[in-house]
């Protein structure tokens, strides 16, 4: 399983902090009783059962950061994918395993998901997955040149766990765009395992003004793998969007890049950790890792943990984070140019989504950001 | 051709055959710190102080970062040891053992050369301070902790253990319950310290604790730079150092406090230090951390007026089976406060250096400004070098960036110096010679030397 994080070093070991937990809001066994009575084969009826074991002993977290105080689980309604799964497809689920934010949400989306597919792309193929207030779990393995747009709106809780793993010389673009509502929580767990030569480019875009968890791994295992992460955020109200990033470099000559910008305003707090893990003989790869938030209003927060872990010096590794208020002299310049100062500063917010809105606009999905936008600058 | 950039310490592993006055049983009780107290012959409100402390300590769980502790075993650590001498002003008073340890290290010669005074502790008790006459006559106190308390108690009381109370963490807890030895020095309004005070601290026995206290007083429109070296002998037990030092910068104060950090490699270094800086006030760290086998240590500035400023250069050195976990902790609470922080590491043969830093700009400190940047060398593939700073931001009128950087001597350097004439272990200590030279510029002539040596000399002759 991929652990997010690993700190040791030839019998040296760090410590490593974990959250308090709780076992409230739970579902209970009768649940899962109903989980079985659903589920189609016997190979899977054993995997269920094993995952079960291992979620009942671990609480959900009480991150402090995030303050939530109590998870509403939905009520269990019955449609995940189990019993369809082959044995072959189970093992693969087995073999891509990962923690997440944290192994309980993980677990959640394993046994308890209401929606979610395995799903094969060999060729070259665009997809949109929808999830609304969901508890979701997906498998996707590409072998050709995917496109996957994530639409996922969220109005009281979801959770959403997706593994991919992209084949050698394969290729995948991935937009996940979340939307989320005041006193909503979400959960997105994701990790991309990218093999020989894979190219991988991600736009992530966090909105609104719920709060979102959201952990996004890459694990680079063999060689020439270019990924590419952006993600964007845009919180207002009370939002609160907590970030992580994680890059594992295993294999040699990987290239990753992680920038992350946006704005927040109201009370919104964005809290934006990555991670670039370099491990012993994962030379002559590339890492690097920027973080550029605006905070809009006196009451917006950030907090940026960028961190490097490196175990290997034949490498080139950075990263940077910077936090500013709206640039004074870019907007007396855009006055100067005939806009009024709220003009002016909608200008340079847009600005930052101007590529990404771009890059929708080839399926035609670029309302979406622009709808946000509009509600952002009110 | 030798290309080990291993740091070699034997010149400074030298042990002390000194008599004892009186040494602690292993652990701690009640009754070990009412006896310890009782020696010192303390006022009350110090036992008590110390009493609290260690019901404090004995709830404290371990901390859930960093280094891993589990191997220290408190109850077999022996909380105090006093060396048979007499504090004294007269360096020819000190015992000859003593004396010879710390010629060793040259402080009496450094202090007639470039130092305004000089304290010197050996094991848990200060055996020598001193202080330029004229510096006395304008009122700078400068004393072993234990003078101070009976000399100046109700100064002392004021800031002991204020900015770091005991529930701070739970190694402040046991720093209250078993200090011992330490610095008072207080500045009084105005007066500008032309040279640096110093203070030396050395552990001489096996499986010892020392947890020494400063306090440094810097009142209003003053001006002072201290000096604190480390070092002990390397013995097959594990040593443990939970020093404290506590800063206050008052209104246009100048405060510039240097550590160079060259404990034996069987030592626990788990130190607190923090300042509290006041309006227009400057706090300025520098700090070399290369000696110990585990160091927990960031130092924290609390800008607390409007206009405060910090500045923190630090060098961490980590070599074969060293895990130092160091790293500066900025709080900015008022308004124009600015910081910038520099810190660099080196990991050479299996050695772990993390840097470990938090900065956070508060509400209502509106137009600060924070820079901060870390830099790393790894030396080779046996090392490993991490990076985690935590950058909080609660307002949106404040400027803030952060660079790290980590990777190794590159080819075309190590060619380009070759090409003149050095070969390649000379390169190699040429280039990590300049990756340390800001922090080096930065110490006064005396304490240059001994990072020179430390560093540029020792890892020099072990590569040339």
């Amino acid at each position: 399983m991929e652990k997010t994080l690993e700190l040791m070093l030839d019998g040296k070991k760090a410590v490593v902090a974990s959250p308090e937990e709780t076992f409230e809001g739970d579902y209970d066994e009768n649940v899962f009783a109903e989980v079985l009575e659903n589920v189609g084969n016997v190979y899977t009826k054993e995997y269920v059962i094993e995952r079960f074991k291992e979620y009942i002993d671990i609480g959900f977290p009480i991150w402090k950061r995030m303050n939530v105080k109590n998870i509403k689980l939905p009520v269990y309604k019955y449609k995940s994918y189990f019993n369809d799964l082959s044995k072959e497809q189970l093992m693969y689920i087995l073999n891509y395993d990962f923690e997440g934010a944290h192994r309980k949400y993980v677990l959640l989306s394993d046994i308890f998901s209401s929606k979610g597919k395995f799903i094969e792309i060999n060729d070259t193929q665009k997809m949109i997955l929808e999830t609304n207030s969901e508890i979701t779990n997906d498998f996707i393995r590409v072998t050709g040149d995917a496109v996957v747009i994530r639409l996922i709106r969220n109005d009281s809780f979801s959770n959403n766990t997706v593994r991919f793993v992209v084949e050698n010389n394969a290729k995948l673009t991935l937009y996940n765009l979340y939307f989320s509502s005041q006193n909503s929580f979400g959960v997105n767990n994701l990790f991309i395992w990218a093999k020989n030569d894979a190219k991988v480019f991600v736009r992530d875009f966090y909105s609104g003004k719920g709060k979102i968890a959201s952990y996004l791994g890459v694990k680079l295992m063999d060689t020439r793998a270019k990924v590419e992460l952006k993600p964007y955020f845009l919180g207002s109200g009370s939002s609160i969007f907590d970030l992580l990033y994680l890059f594992r470099f295993i294999g040699q000559e990987n290239v990753g890049m992680l920038k992350a910008e946006g704005a927040m305003s109201d009370s919104g707090k964005v809290i934006f950790r990555g991670i670039l893990d370099i491990r012993r003989g994962a030379k002559n790869v590339e890492a690097s890792e920027s973080e550029r938030c605006i905070l809009l209003s006196p009451d917006s927060t950030m907090e940026a943990i960028p961190s490097l872990l490196v175990d290997e010096n034949e490498i080139v590794a950075s990263h940077a984070a910077s936090s500013s208020p709206l640039d004074e002299d870019s907007v007396f310049y855009l006055m100067t140019r005939g806009f009024s100062k709220e003009e002016a500063k909608r200008y340079i917010i847009n600005g930052i989504f101007e590529s990404l809105k771009e890059e929708l606009s080839e399926y035609k999905l670029e309302g979406l950001v622009e709808n946000a936008l509009e509600e952002f600058m009110g | 051709m030798n290309t080990n950039l291993e740091f070699n310490d034997d010149k400074f592993n030298y042990i002390a055959d000194v008599e004892i006055e009186y040494k602690a049983l292993p652990g701690l009780t009640k009754e070990i710190i009412e006896e310890i107290s009782d020696v010192k012959n303390e006022p009350r409100w110090m036992k008590e102080l110390r009493l609290k402390s260690l019901k404090i300590f004995q709830t404290w769980h371990d901390p859930k970062f960093g280094v891993d502790i589990s191997e220290v075993d408190l109850n077999k650590i022996i909380p105090y040891i006093k060396p048979k001498a007499r504090k004294t002003t007269t360096w020819e008073e000190v015992p000859e053992e003593i004396k010879n340890a710390f010629d060793k290290l040259g402080i009496p010669e450094a202090e007639r050369k470039y130092f305004a005074g000089v304290g010197a502790q050996f094991d848990s008790e200060i055996v020598y301070q001193n202080i330029k006459n004229e510096l006395e006559k304008l009122g700078v106190i400068f004393l072993d902790m234990e003078t101070a308390v009976q000399k100046y108690p109700d100064l002392v009381k004021e800031y002991f253990m204020k900015l770091v109370p005991p529930h701070d963490h739970k190694f402040a807890a046991l720093h209250g319950a078993i200090w011992s030895g330490g610095t008072f020095l207080y500045v009084p309004k105005g007066v500008k310290v032309p040279l640096p005070l110093q203070a030396y601290f050395l552990m001489s026995n096996p499986g010892m604790s020392q947890l020494e206290h400063t306090i440094i007083v810097a009142d209003e429109g003053s001006e002072v730079t201290f000096i604190e070296g480390c070092s002990a002998p390397r013995y097959n037990v594990i040593n443990l150092h939970t020093g404290m030092v506590e800063i206050y910068v008052k209104r246009n104060a100048k405060v510039k406090y240097m550590t160079i950090q060259n404990w034996s490699k069987n030592t626990y270094n788990l130190n607190t230090k923090r300042s509290i800086v006041e309006e227009n006030g400057v706090m300025s760290w520098v700090s070399g951390s290369l000696g110990s086998m585990k160091t927990m240590l960031y130092p924290m500035t609390i800008l607390k007026g409007k206009g405060a400023k910090t500045e923190s250069l630090g060098i961490t050195y980590a070599g074969p089976g060293q895990h130092m976990d160091t790293g500066s902790k900025v709080v900015h609470l008022a308004p124009y406060t600015s910081s910038t922080i520099d810190a660099r590491s080196i990991s050479v043969g299996g050695g772990w250096a993390f840097y470990r830093g938090l900065l956070k700009i508060g509400k209502e400190a509106k137009k600060s400004k924070s820079h901060v940047q870390c830099s790393a060398l790894m030396l080779d593939n046996k090392s490993k070098s991490d990076t985690v700073p935590i950058i909080e931001v609660l307002n949106s009128d404040s400027d803030i960036g952060h660079e790290a950087r980590i990777g190794r001597i590159k080819d075309d350097q190590i060619f380009y110096l070759m090409s003149r004439g050095l070969n390649e272990a000379e390169a190699k200590s040429l280039i990590v010679k300049g990756f340390i030279e800001p922090i080096v510029k930065s110490l006064p002539f005396e304490y240059a030397v001994e990072l020179n040596r430390l560093i540029e000399m020792e890892i020099e002759s072990s590569i040339g």
